[in-house]
């Protein structure tokens, strides 16, 4: 497939993909309701207990939890499993696989012609470390889609992150659609007018010049957003406006997220 | 590129934390000198980083692999740009797309936001002032030695796990740095190169004047 098509395909992918998330982050749901704050603290602190996890046991039951938290939140499970299982065995488990033939242990079969030897330390081990993958990925995908962009920029905001950052990554955020859009329509007008397929080099070098038309286009977009909010109002930082403020609910939250990372440790260390 | 959560150890993960601060702190002095008009400018570049990560190259092998640009943005208009774009950038590839761990965030920023786009750019400067080589040219070979040298460092990252946190990633150094290094010398690197030479002429073709810009994000007002 040419550049062209792959990369059209990747920019409706993501365009179509972000306004999907935000059909769930805007349903009425269990961690829809929470503060974004929490909820961007609490995915930190889960995915790093997560991370330290070494027992199967422990993984399995801190995979359960993003599971019940997302039919708790109106989000279809079974959407949600797809979405962070799909993208797992491309990386993953190129990764973990070889260590099935690589950790020594008890041979447990071997593979016909080739000779290796799966052992059973091999597969445990490739397990686990698949299994915490998805752990990890879980949670951050289910906070993808249950909170919406706006309020994680807030959420930043109030967590001491420097205005300008926010402010440019406001900009960067809604002006990213726009130039989706602009490439996309490019890419299609040079489809239209191509014969044949493009060699791999020249298909780099046309990619080159869509960059290049692409660069041009956001600064003069650059400038005109700049104009268009100087005659605003606008003092060199942009004004939050939401207010966020903790609930019951959160405080909640936050103590079930403090009790899960003891939860976490507990069954490490062994239950007593 | 992009390293997942569950690959580096707390150890690896928590060191790059503490690295990216005092780097973060410099970009963000970089960032506060610069004039109002600038700020938007900089936004819309960063959704520019976002897009360039999104084109799909064809390489050897038959598989696709990105760019990242990082290059691209040190070489027209600051490295220090390309850090702030970047991190932004990950954030939101690592929050909103799965795209690189949470936890592996401030490792996935150093690799592509600091040592790609500063030594892609003190390579295009060393080749260009140094040894007169080409604009185009010039930058062409830089993003080749900054996206290899970022895959490298990666690599590295990756395969000093089983020495000091065994439980992750489980490749040693010499399976971890041969595999990131390889597959970025004879794929994603072409690809950059002729990518970002190609950027380079073409801009420098068609708006001279905003090569020029690279001395107007430098006088600071």
């Amino acid at each position: 497939m040419g550049f062209l098509e792959s990369t059209a395909r990747e920019v409706l992918e993501f365009t179509t993909e972000a306004v999907f998330s935000e059909r769930y982050a805007r349903a009425e749901g269990l961690l829809q309701g929470l503060d974004p704050r929490v909820k961007l603290v609490s995915l930190f602190t889960l995915v790093t207990a997560v991370v330290m996890l070494k027992s199967m046991g422990a993984l399995l039951v801190f995979y359960t939890i993003p599971l019940a938290l997302a039919v708790a939140s109106g989000v279809n499970p079974l959407a949600f499993v797809k979405r962070v299982w799909l993208f797992i065995p491309l990386f993953t488990g190129v990764i973990a696989l070889p260590s099935i033939f690589m950790i020594p242990g008890k041979e447990l079969f071997t593979v016909p012609v080739l000779g290796w030897g799966a052992t059973g330390e091999g597969v445990y081990w490739a397990a686990l470390f698949t299994l915490r993958v998805a752990t990890a990925v879980s949670y951050a995908i289910l906070f993808t889609m249950t909170t919406r962009w706006n309020d994680v920029v807030s959420a930043l905001s109030s967590l001491r992150v420097p205005g300008m950052v926010i402010t440019i990554t406001t900009l960067a955020y809604r002006y990213l659609f726009l130039l989706a859009k602009l490439l996309l329509d490019a890419m299609h007008a040079r489809r239209a007018r191509l014969a044949g397929d493009l060699g791999m080099v020249e298909s780099w070098k046309e990619a080159g010049k869509h960059i290049g038309a692409t660069f041009i286009k956001a600064n003069a977009l650059g400038e005109e957003v700049y104009y268009a909010m100087l005659s605003r109002g606008y003092d060199n930082e942009v004004v939050n406006q939401s207010d966020l403020h903790f609930s019951g609910a959160d405080y909640a939250a936050s103590a079930a997220t403090v009790l899960l990372v003891l939860l976490a440790f507990l069954l490490e260390r062994g239950l007593p | 590129m992009h390293i997942p959560d569950g690959y580096l150890g707390p150890y690896t993960f928590g060191f790059f934390y503490a690295v990216m601060i005092p780097i973060w702190y410099r970009a963000f002095k970089w960032l506060k000198k610069l004039r109002p008009q600038q700020v938007p400018l900089l936004g819309v570049l960063t959704a520019f980083a976002f897009l360039v990560m999104m084109y799909n190259m064809p390489v050897p092998g038959g598989t696709t692999a990105h760019i990242v640009g990082g290059t691209i943005i040190a070489v027209l208009i600051d490295p220090w740009a390309a850090t702030v774009a970047l991190t932004i950038v990950l954030l939101i590839q690592a929050l909103f797309f799965g795209d690189g761990g949470i936890t592996a965030y401030a490792a996935n920023v150093f690799n592509m936001g600091v040592v790609l786009p500063f030594v892609g750019y003190y390579t295009y400067r060393f080749l260009n002032r140094k040894l007169g080589l080409s604009e185009v040219l010039s930058s062409g070979i830089g993003a080749y030695v900054g996206i290899v040298t970022a895959a490298t460092v990666a690599g590295i990252e990756l395969g000093i796990q089983p020495y000091i946190q065994p439980g992750y990633c489980p490749y040693k150094l010499s399976v971890s740095v041969p595999a990131m290094a390889i597959a970025h010398l004879v794929t994603a690197g072409p690809a950059a190169a002729v990518v970002t030479a190609a950027v380079v002429w073409y801009v420098k073709k068609s708006r001279p004047d905003l090569f020029e810009m690279r001395t107007i994000m430098k006088s600071r007002g």
